[in-house]
């Protein structure tokens, strides 16, 4: 994907984004309770005001990306620009792995508590980050597991929640 | 003298001189490895701080960021990769000194500038805050409001590549913050049917996701480069690693203009340690004599840009002290520690917690000594322990780490889904040059700048009238206008300058 187009679709969503904020905005009820002054600035006025600024500001990027791939402009970079690999196939599927990991931990953690959760979601990522050799990743994660339980849930206190499948706690 | 009693106060609390030093190793380390920036380490870590005091809390996470800026300059110059943003400036001599066999020197060297930079913001902090917040008392809601409305005006044109989008990240953050129950009516808001988002969006799980899984995110892209190489840093000569007193006292000019230029960067919201070390290395590069010789690898190389990134330290709690706002993501980041702990900021806090913020001054010169002591006596072996973790294996457990800090703010699930989801937001906004920096200083803002708007309106008879009635509002306001005045004018030029040179 061209940086100009991955541009163009973040301007896009952003434009999307303020467009829902304006609709959740004008949801907002203005309690009856407030007098006509207090309802004139009441809770939907700044809402509102922000969510026009975002799609404004949005429609101005857009026209600016569009000019830049009239003029056929390369993004400027100065010297604290960050470097990114252009997205691929492989790439974006390795971000995706990444997110299906989080969210799979997240349901690990209701079904089989901290301990388990923790475990499984190091193997896959010690998997995902290169780590190749099974010995290794099997005692980094049981270890590293174990060491995170002691410490946020024994000794810092943090709940841990019961899982409905399997539960330690 | 206040700062005598700070000390006394902070010795009284062996917790505290405890998280000083822990803060202190902590921030060096998480500087020192690449892509965790110390704010990204102060992000998971302020979760543990909500069951200490308020001293060690504030102590632990302040020496951290201080700490941290240096640890950067660790990554900098032994890898060739800024452990910040904040070093992107010393690895251009830094690195070539590595290269000659110099390692030792040029670490020497940062820790020396680190810490004189350090010293002389806090300086500045201790004896600035109190001047200005004597001023900042009389302040009332359309002065707030006009200084919120500058600070997101300057934060969101000054960071980052466009204006559009930095004023565009600074307005994600605001809505984003506007989500749960009105401040003054304690009505919902666009919370979606969501029980969850009835109190808002949670500080802690936004931070984490924009800074600490975007860049897990970013590391997955490199996850197939080699670990970090250390090149071959003996040397056979032995000066090769000393620093002499000659060679500090050859650069203590350089220090001294650079922790100036620092220490002003750090007054002004949303500017920060990347602007100073680059502005610092720019103006030292154009007054010396031999401006050939930066970037071959020269200690005044180094001095410059890390004196005067260390420097913004202090000075840029002096906005966060005297109004409420925060100067830097991790003074930000520290507005949300002080609410937790029931403290709220701004130019009262010299009378309701004096002993309390001196202390925290005292913590902070504290810290500035152990780091460098750590630096100068032990740079080269944190850096050497660094590359015996890999990426690879470093980057899982930080994953780890984010999310039991996401979950244990308000032991809920819900904020962890919410840490990923604003993990991904972050990543996609760090690629298409957004930034996370601008959209977290904003959330954290925002309520405070909409009850002071929403209050000047309510108080006066002439609507919106009333911030052109107040001359430090309208001060403030035209601030904020001339530097996106003078950022637009700015990047024309240099627009201008590259076309000019391409065609040439």
């Amino acid at each position: 994907m061209t940086n100009h187009r991955f541009d163009f679709i973040v301007t896009l969503a952003v434009i999307l984004l303020g467009v829902l904020f304006l609709v959740l905005a004008f949801q907002i009820d203005t309690p009856s309770r407030l007098s006509a002054a207090e309802a004139l600035v009441g809770p939907p006025m700044v809402p509102i005001i922000i969510s026009l600024l975002i799609i404004t500001l949005g429609l101005l990027e857009l026209a600016a990306v569009f000019m830049s791939v009239r003029s056929n402009e390369t993004p400027e970079s100065t010297e604290d620009s960050e470097e990114f690999e252009p997205f691929s196939r492989a790439l974006v599927t390795r971000l995706a792995l990444t997110v299906v990991i989080g969210f799979a931990y997240v349901w690990l953690l209701g079904a089989v508590g901290y301990l388990i959760a923790s475990a499984c979601a190091l193997i896959a990522l010690l998997v995902l980050f290169g780590t190749r050799s099974p010995v290794k990743i099997l005692l980094i994660s049981v270890i590293g597991a174990a060491l995170y339980y002691f410490f946020f849930i024994r000794l810092m206190g943090v709940y841990d929640p019961a899982g409905w499948l399997i539960s330690f706690s | 003298m206040d700062i005598l009693n700070g000390f006394a106060y902070l010795f009284d609390n062996p917790t505290a001189l405890l998280f000083v030093f822990i803060g202190a190793i902590t921030g060096i380390v998480a500087g020192a490895i690449p892509g965790l920036t110390a704010s990204a380490a102060i992000a998971m870590l302020m979760p543990i701080t909500f069951y200490l005091d308020p001293l060690s809390a504030l102590s632990f996470l302040y020496v951290i960021g201080k700490s941290g800026r240096f640890g950067g300059s660790i990554a900098a110059i032994l890898f060739n990769t800024p452990g910040t943003t904040a070093s992107a400036a010393t690895m251009r001599d830094g690195y070539p000194m590595t290269q000659q066999g110099k390692a030792g020197k040029a670490l020497k060297m940062a820790t020396v500038a680190s810490v004189f930079g350090d010293f002389s913001g806090d300086l500045v902090l201790i004896f600035g805050a109190v001047f200005i917040a004597s001023y900042t008392r009389k302040f009332g809601p359309p002065e707030y409001f006009a200084i919120y409305t500058m600070a997101f005006v300057v934060i969101g044109s000054v960071i980052g590549k466009s204006i559009l989008k930095g004023i565009l990240s600074t307005l994600f953050g605001i809505i984003v913050s506007l989500i749960g129950l009105d401040p003054i009516t304690g009505d919902a808001r666009m919370t979606m049917g969501f029980y969850e988002l009835s109190s808002g969006l949670s500080l802690v799980p936004l931070l984490i996701g924009m800074f600490v899984f975007s860049e897990i995110f970013v590391q997955v892209e490199k996850s197939r480069q080699n670990a970090i190489q250390l090149v071959k840093i003996a040397s056979e000569d032995p000066l090769a690693n000393r620093l002499t007193w000659a060679e500090i006292k050859s650069v203590i000019p350089i220090m001294i203009r650079s922790s100036g230029i620092g220490a002003l960067i750090g007054m002004m919201p949303g500017l920060g340690s990347a602007v100073a070390c680059f502005a610092a290395y720019g103006e030292e590069k154009r007054r010396s004599k031999t401006p050939e010789k930066w970037g071959t690898g020269i200690i005044e190389g180094i001095a410059a840009p890390e004196s005067s990134n260390n420097a913004v330290s202090g000075p840029s709690m002096i906005p966060l002290l005297t109004l409420g706002v925060p100067g830097s993501t991790i003074a930000a980041i520290l507005i949300g520690v002080f609410t937790i702990h029931g403290i709220q900021v701004g130019p009262a806090i010299f009378s309701t917690n004096r002993e309390l913020i001196f202390a925290l001054f005292a913590a902070g010169l504290i810290g500035i000594a152990l780091y460098g002591l750590i630096g100068y006596f032990a740079g080269l072996i944190v850096g050497r322990a660094i590359t015996f973790f890999p990426p690879r294996l470093i980057y899982p457990f930080i994953f780890l780490t984010a999310f039991v800090a996401s979950y244990s703010a308000r032991q809920s699930i819900f904020d962890i889904g919410l840490a990923l989801v604003f993990g991904v937001i972050g990543y996609l906004m760090r690629r298409s040059g957004y930034s996370a920096a601008a959209f977290i200083i904003a959330f954290v803002l925002a309520k405070g700048a909409e009850e002071a708007f929403r209050q000047s309106l309510l108080m006066s008879n002439s609507g919106i009238g009333v911030f052109l009635e107040r001359p430090v509002a309208i001060a403030f306001l035209i601030i904020g206008l001339l530097v996106v005045v003078g950022r637009a004018i700015s990047m024309a030029r240099s627009k201008r300058r590259t076309k000019a040179g391409a065609i040439q």
